[in-house]
């Protein structure tokens, strides 16, 4: 590893740090900011994400900053990636949020819409924990109007 | 908590982005508030320009006409399907009206996620459907087509079908060619408004009068109609100013 190699340290709300090359840190706009704003002191703290998750975006990073990776390669990578439970996949959206990564932020987002997208409004108020505000009525009248959505 | 609680506003909408129309329209009835979101007309344009630029939802669609020999009439199906090579790809028979069955034509436009139809029988029964919800309205005759009975030398009109990204606005061009006569009656259709309107920027009858009838293809780009006369010059229609170019 050549001497011009910067080091990051983030330490995660549960208190773990995490040692990595300045150059992957950066695909967090948030991180890079930081650093261009020089207020990158000895740690960087990520009060919004923990260690399990940061992980698993360390993981994403590194394997997307890898040279020579095939693009078949990244993509066989990348469905395996979004193959989480939902609390992960909840997790990750929000640190992708936090850290200001719109290429993970998107994939997320995409794979929460493929999971709900064949969904019933009731699977979807149990998923999202929405309450319905609709009287019964208001309800069937929405329903009415699109039936041929819920075919 | 073992679902997707509490995620903020932006990222809900990010993912309403990604999620395709028939399911959008079924999460409308989850709550007020995506009620609301889902509504949106800012949200529906941009979720309309997201889909059309991104080329695996792009869809075709297809046009088929068959001969019933026993009624000599035809009957029209039209299919849709995406443009993406999948394997999976999903062919789907719109639902046409009803009407379309009596006509012994039928020149079909698609643009921006709507199509037009219309017929070349007189009568015309222009339509504007919307294959995603499957809803779809008749376009009254232009002014013109109203009365011709008092201009029975006209020829079939010729139709185009775009949209018009300035005034965000759908719009149908009617163009008709009085035989005997040494101009063209040009009239625009606005979905938005709901009304025709007459053009007087009108493309010039050459005294061959066969000379001017257009082949049946449109090329629509970019708010611009183009169509090609029979002697090999392209006529483009702007939208957005309304004027023919030669």
């Amino acid at each position: 590893m050549s001497s011009s190699t910067k080091f990051l340290t983030l330490k995660t709300c549960d208190d773990k740090k995490f040692v990595l090359d300045e150059a992957i840190a950066v695909r967090s706009q948030t991180i890079k900011n930081m650093v261009e704003d020089d207020c990158v002191s000895n740690v960087i703290p990520l009060p919004n994400v923990n260690s399990k998750t940061m992980t698993k975006v360390i993981e994403y990073w590194k394997k997307h900053s890898e040279e020579g990776v095939s693009k078949d390669v990244l993509m066989d990578f990348d469905k395996a990636f979004v193959k989480v439970h939902h609390s992960i996949l909840h997790a990750l959206i929000l640190a992708a949020n936090f850290l200001n990564d719109k290429e993970i932020l998107d994939m997320m987002c995409q794979e929460v819409a493929d999971r709900i997208k064949g969904k019933t409004p009731e699977e979807i108020r149990k998923e999202f924990d929405i309450k319905n505000d609709f009287t019964p009525e208001e309800e069937e009248e929405i329903r009415k109007e699109n039936a041929w959505a819920f075919e | 908590m073992d679902g997707l609680p509490h995620l903020p506003g932006d990222i809900v909408n990010s993912i309403f982005f990604k999620l395709p129309v028939k399911s959008l329209i079924r999460f409308k009835s989850c709550c007020k508030s995506w009620y609301g979101c889902i509504d949106d007309s800012d949200f529906i344009k941009s979720h309309l320009h997201k889909s059309s630029i991104d080329i695996s939802r792009k869809k075709f669609v297809l046009v088929n006409s068959i001969l019933l020999h026993r009624e000599g009439t035809r009957k029209f199906k039209i299919v849709s399907t995406e443009a993406s090579i999948n394997a999976d790809s999903k062919v789907v028979y719109l639902n046409i009206p009803e009407y379309f069955s009596d006509y012994f034509s039928l020149q079909v436009f698609s643009c921006s996620g709507l199509i037009f139809m219309t017929s070349y029988d007189l009568g015309y029964c222009m339509t504007l459907l919307n294959p995603v919800v499957g809803k779809y309205k008749l376009i009254q005759n232009s002014l013109f087509s109203q009365n011709t009975k008092t201009n029975r030398c006209s020829t079939s009109p010729i139709f185009g079908f775009a949209y018009d990204f300035v005034a965000e606005d759908y719009k149908v061009i009617c163009a008709h060619y009085l035989i005997n006569k040494y101009f063209n009656v040009v009239e625009v259709y606005s979905v938005k408004n709901q009304c025709w309107r007459a053009i007087h920027n009108t493309f010039p009858v050459s005294p061959d009068s066969y000379n001017q009838h257009l082949y049946s293809n449109q090329v629509s780009l970019n708010g611009v109609i183009h169509r090609m006369s029979y002697n090999r010059a392209v006529i483009s229609f702007h939208l957005v100013d309304e004027k023919i170019y030669l």
